[in-house]
């Protein structure tokens, strides 16, 4: 297991949240670090302030839906696909005009309907876990060039030269 | 009923019982994996301490459904529902029944659909109390949905807030 998935679990209702969180440790498919959020304008104040690489999103709750944290989230990244969040709705919602809406129209990644099971979520989210994990390993990577000195050589010849 | 059958004020609709009917029977066998027995002689107790998830529904009509579970049986579902040990008395049993009846509202706004009738679901609330009574409403529609499962007895009430000649319209015209 590499570094864990810091994942935003969004959800107005608290033991929600600890169903979502055992969830996803009881599926193993990857290790999480777990960040609680109780509504979207908590979410929100949350990815402004951090570095999150996966959230899973309730839909009714109180201040900001969900639906519009996604969308905001979203409009905050303006990046190309493959350095998206990966957001997955977690609600109660299920009517077919629900799905389109998160998935079409907010940008949501995935969609799993309460009461969910931890095979489903196996089977859901294993995509966009290892996208998470991949954009985790790609920005760490980015983050590690940046912290780097100007490239200069190194030892050897070049200092002995210029000593 | 029809599409433009119009509805008596004192009744509650029926495609909506029904609607919340099959909603209720599926979500329960969903989470806790059997099939509750409707109790058609209503034969609620609530002489003990209750927990209450309640939800409303505002679309064609505006209305509510509450779903009672006695002490009896709530710790045993709670852990069904959530894989927790939940004690009754706890704030977690509360946030429990709300979650509960959120997680039914989301099928029976889909048992809605599939019979034309549109609504959105509230945020759930939560109602806690020793021999919880519930005062009959003038008017508007009640109707009560008595059931049974292996830990015991459970109920639901819905009530409608106005029932007109729109319900049961069918959705776009």
């Amino acid at each position: 297991m590499g570094t864990p998935l810091r994942a935003l679990i969004i959800d107005d209702s608290g033991i929600m949240r600890k169903m979502v969180m055992k969830g996803l440790n009881d599926s193993q498919l990857a290790t999480f670090e777990f960040v609680e959020a109780v509504d979207g304008k908590d979410a929100l104040d949350k990815v402004m302030a951090g570095e999150f690489h996966i959230a899973f999103v309730d839909w009714n709750m109180p201040n900001m839906s969900g639906v519009e944290f996604v969308k905001e989230v979203r409009t905050l990244e303006k990046t190309k696909d493959d350095d998206a969040m990966p957001m997955v709705m977690v609600t109660s919602e299920k009517t077919m005009g629900k799905v389109q809406e998160a998935l079409d129209e907010a940008g949501a990644d995935s969609f799993i309907s309460k009461p969910f099971t931890v095979e489903e979520l196996k089977y859901k989210l294993k995509k966009h876990v290892d996208r998470a994990q991949l954009n985790q390993v790609r920005k760490a990577r980015k983050q590690r060039q940046l912290a780097a000195p100007e490239s200069k050589p190194s030892g050897g010849f070049f200092s002995n030269l210029f000593g | 009923m029809t599409a433009t059958e119009p509805i008596a004020e004192s009744t509650f609709p029926p495609a909506i019982a029904e609607a919340a009917t099959a909603a209720l029977e599926s979500t329960f066998s969903a989470i806790f994996g059997e099939n509750p027995t409707r109790d058609l002689k209503g034969s609620r107790n609530s002489n003990g301490p209750c927990v209450a998830g309640i939800i409303s529904f505002i679309g064609e009509i505006t209305w509510s459904l509450t779903w009672v579970i006695p002490q009896e049986i709530a710790p045993v579902l709670a852990q069904k529902f959530t894989g927790f040990e939940i004690p009754f008395d706890s704030p977690d049993m509360g946030e429990m029944a709300a979650e509960l009846v959120n997680v039914l509202a989301g099928d029976v706004v889909a048992q809605l659909e599939k019979r034309c009738i549109k609504a959105q679901m509230s945020l759930p609330t939560v109602a806690r109390g020793d021999h919880l009574e519930f005062t009959p409403s003038k008017g508007p529609g009640v109707v009560y949905l008595d059931f049974t499962c292996t830990q015991g007895n459970f109920w639901f009430r819905l009530v409608a807030a106005k029932c007109g000649r729109l319900t049961g319209r069918r959705s776009g015209t």
